[in-house]
């Protein structure tokens, strides 16, 4: 009988923690930003578009060095946070989530932005002869009717994130127990030569979860 | 009861239309893509006018001077689109409900139309004359100062058509409801007692009368 370690286990539930809760705080803030991309025009909407997919063309080293420079210890926001709270983010698995949710926010908000764009205006116009405002429409018609896009960015957030790893080592670091997702643990594995069943036996719980992930999404957006 | 002094302008339409009448019940009369779904979508206020005023049921909806706009959802419209756009994720029973107020006709809805049946089902399990049904239902059962109704019975066949125009036009005028209706067809028109204006194009411009 197959029999995981705990070494494994404490890598696979941190990495399904921080893919879990990056995903989940990534949605409302998804949603909103793709459905405004998707019905509104205002002013800066380009530019709004390409921040949000920056993280998808730049070295993910790079977003993890902007998010030290934000929520590191001396930090715009990390600094407010530890000083009034005595809070830390950085090299914490707070953060291996923070990176997570920004490197998954781009294809988040692509999948819901292309459900939205996809919903015939004219439901929209009956809705509002039927008396609905703005906030009945978003919950009754445009979250029901987004459904598939919802559920795809949310399995692609959190496949990205089981598979993040050069924002969360830059920002999280490499901590076992704190911030050592499965990507960081075959890395961490890879450089110790005795090491070879183990990456094996961590490359096939990746593989095993993320084919998982993608059954879950395919049967729930059906 | 209806006046409506508006022009309207988009890059395919352009559009002077005047109508000042004391009827209860009107038909938009003309041929096929002349613009009368676009009164009626402007009317609703899902289309804006460029210019001038609607007044309808004693209630000014639109007023370019006055900057007045009521949104669609204030405008206590009920619309019965051509495409009948039911809502196919919902059952039929929320579909009806969708704009329900607190204080609503529903029950007596429901047995007009009698639909007691089909209120659990999906929309998508529906039969074209079902369909019909329901979304005349979702119309009225807001009970609406306003009914539009767009060239809606022309899928159905003559003598159940003819049935469904009957209990509406009751319906209207029991409820005193001001109702607007496009149709290809004059007979229709008469089946409604309505009074037949005329949608046309003069020199590249749609007007009434």
């Amino acid at each position: 009988m197959i029999t995981i370690s705990d070494y494994e286990i404490t890598v696979l539930l941190l990495s399904l923690k921080v893919a879990s809760i990056s995903s989940i705080i990534a949605f409302f803030p998804s949603l909103l930003i793709a459905y405004f991309l998707a019905r509104k025009n205002f002013i800066g909407k380009s530019f709004v578009d390409g921040l949000i997919h920056l993280p998808l063309v730049l070295p993910p080293v790079v977003i993890g060095f902007f998010l030290l420079i934000i929520f590191g210890k001396n930090g715009l926001v990390g600094d407010i946070f530890f000083s009034t709270f005595n809070i830390r983010i950085s090299f914490t698995w707070i953060a291996a989530v923070i990176a997570s949710a920004v490197m998954g926010f781009p294809l988040f908000v692509r999948s819901i932005r292309q459900s939205i764009s996809e919903i015939d205006p004219k439901q929209i116009e009956a809705a509002q002869t039927l008396g609905a405002n703005k906030l009945k429409i978003f919950k009754k018609i445009i979250i029901p009717l987004s459904k598939k896009g919802i559920i795809t960015g949310f399995i692609l957030s959190f496949s990205r994130s089981l598979g993040e790893f050069g924002a969360t080592i830059t920002f999280a670091g490499n901590i076992f127990g704190e911030t050592q997702t499965l990507p960081l643990a075959i890395y961490s594995s890879l450089q110790d030569p005795d090491s070879n069943l183990i990456v094996i036996r961590l490359v096939v719980i990746s593989i095993f979860i993320s084919l998982a992930a993608l059954m879950i999404s395919n049967r729930l957006s059906k | 009861m209806i006046h409506l002094d508006f022009t309207y302008q988009n890059p395919s339409l352009s559009m002077q239309i005047k109508v000042k009448t004391k009827s209860q019940i009107v038909c938009l009369h003309g041929h096929s893509g002349v613009g009368k779904t676009t009164i009626l979508n402007i009317i609703a206020g899902i289309r804006e006018p460029n210019h001038g005023f609607i007044d309808i049921a004693g209630r000014r909806l639109f007023d370019s001077n006055k900057k007045i706009n009521i949104a669609p959802q204030f405008r206590d419209v009920g619309y019965i689109f051509q495409d009948l756009r039911l809502f196919s994720h919902l059952s039929v029973k929320d579909n009806i409900t969708f704009g329900a107020l607190k204080h609503n006709n529903y029950d007596a809805i429901i047995d007009l139309m009698d639909i007691d049946e089909l209120l659990h089902k999906n929309i998508r399990n529906l039969s074209g004359g079902e369909s019909q049904k329901v979304s005349i239902a979702r119309a009225l059962v807001k009970n609406p100062k306003i009914l539009l109704i767009d060239e809606s019975f022309h899928a159905i066949d003559k003598q159940y058509r003819d049935q469904l125009i009957k209990k509406l036009h009751n319906h209207i005028i029991e409820n005193q409801i001001v109702t607007i209706l496009v149709s290809h067809q004059l007979s229709d028109a008469k089946k409604y007692s309505a009074e037949i204006i005329k949608i046309k194009k003069e020199k590249g411009v749609v007007v009434a009368g």
